[in-house]
């Protein structure tokens, strides 16, 4: 079952993503400059469809300085970062329509694009991306549907919430791992602590951060 | 299909970060995109991510730069993406889409030994990325690795210190692992494999063929 009831003081209202229809004045509401939770995925959802500017603006306005930020801590240059944050969001203009809402929140979707830019302006080559069509072609397709229903915007909020509530320890290990580019091996040189405590801390901040997905369906 | 042998945690963590080289990359990559376990902890860890970056914000930005992106923005035709063809290049088995790409048309294979043949993928930052074929029945000599040793069983299989490891188990080996993979006696066994460092065989019939063919 899905406990998690959704901030009251958004101006959304909550649909399931199979849910086509949308509220008819929704477009203005989304659309407006304020600061309640917006609804992202219905941004890309915009953009993919109607090729809506405005839905992008909004997109960027929320996005571009935190892939800023996130590309300058990882130790590139100012200029590196603001050329990279332009480019997730041009790409995410232009690969729209291949978010898919039911498979994840549009931040994790927009995030993980501007992780692979900064990944690929190191490297030669590009990051490998799974395949997921293997995924399809070889699993029994058992996955469970209730995956398939939860929201995924709403899913990200309290995953968000519960992430902030990790211990420092344990947070700052994956801090170290997404912003200062350290693999778990530099990690714990770089704190001074033996291998087994960088990797038992990853799996601990891990394996409950999952735990908080699956207990919501 | 369900691997028996996955990649850990902080593996995971670090492929997915972007602090594995492309090499065991690609390796990981692959098995993820075949094993629904993993592929669920790779959303794990991407929410995570996603969640560490949504809390950063840059007080300065400077909005200037959206009309800049603005003027970039193209109209997106309704045309789908292309589909990549399915490509096994010389292999009767079916090779996973996310390895295809980087699986040639036509191979170098290099005799290691009488049982073993590679071939290499690729070499980025210190990393090979071989495929290997391993003969029926062969077992290769006992040996250690200077350095680390991704595997991955694309199709047959293998025991190794008294494990199986069948097609979509990944194994890492450290410079710590002495070990001796065995073929399945009834059929060929394909791996990708990536490596840092170099073989060291270390039986006493090994270090005949160290002088030979490493
Ligand atoms: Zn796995």
């Amino acid at each position: 079952m899905f406990f998690y009831s959704f901030n009251t003081h958004t101006k959304l209202p909550v649909y399931k993503c199979t849910d086509k229809t949308y509220a008819p004045n929704m477009k203005n509401d989304v659309l407006e400059d304020n600061d309640v939770i917006q609804d992202y995925s219905y941004l890309i959802d915009e953009i993919a469809n109607n090729q809506n500017k405005q839905a992008f603006i909004k997109l960027f306005k929320h996005f571009a300085p935190r892939i800023k930020t996130f590309i300058k801590k990882t130790g590139l240059s100012l200029n590196e970062a603001e050329d990279l944050a332009q480019e997730t969001m041009i790409t995410v203009w232009n690969k729209a329509k291949l978010f898919k809402k039911d498979k994840s929140a549009a931040s994790t979707w927009i995030f993980a694009i501007a992780r692979n830019k900064r990944i690929d302006h190191l490297r030669k080559q590009k990051h490998p991306i799974p395949h997921t069509e293997d995924l399809l072609n070889e699993s029994d397709l058992n996955i469970n549907n209730h995956d398939l229903i939860i929201e995924k915007e709403q899913m990200f909020t309290y995953i968000k919430s519960e992430i902030s509530k990790l211990p420092l320890e344990q947070a700052i290990v994956l801090k170290k791992s997404f912003f200062e580019g350290m693999s778990h091996i530099q990690i714990s040189k770089d704190l001074s602590i033996p291998l087994g405590t960088v990797k038992s801390r990853i799996r601990l901040a891990l394996t409950s951060i999952r735990k908080k997905m699956k207990g919501l369906h | 299909m369900h691997p028996t042998h996955h990649p850990s945690y902080e593996i995971l963590l670090d492929y997915a970060a972007g602090n594995l080289p492309i090499a065991p990359s690609v390796i990981i990559a692959t098995h993820c995109s075949i094993c629904q376990d993993c592929n669920d902890t790779l959303d794990t860890i991407n929410i995570t991510g996603a969640a560490l970056m949504d809390d950063l914000n840059d007080d300065i930005f400077d909005f200037s730069s959206l009309d800049k992106v603005l003027s970039k923005l193209e109209f997106q035709s309704n045309e789908n993406d292309t589909k990549i063809e399915n490509n096994n290049g010389v292999f009767d088995f079916n090779i996973p889409k996310t390895l295809q790409k980087y699986i040639p048309d036509s191979f170098n294979w290099k005799n290691l030994s009488s049982g073993v043949k590679t071939a290499e993928l690729l070499t980025d930052d210190g990393f090979n990325l071989d495929i290997y074929k391993i003969k029926s029945g062969y077992q290769i000599p006992k040996h250690t690795h200077t350095g680390f040793e991704y595997t991955m069983v694309l199709d047959g299989g293998f025991t190794d210190n008294q494990k199986y490891f069948a097609r979509g188990d990944f194994s890492l080996l450290d410079n710590s692992s002495e070990h001796s993979p065995k073929a399945d006696p009834d059929k060929d066994c394909y791996c990708i494999v990536s490596m840092n460092s170099q073989i060291k065989l270390t039986g006493p019939i090994g270090r005949f063929i160290n002088l030979i063919n490493f």
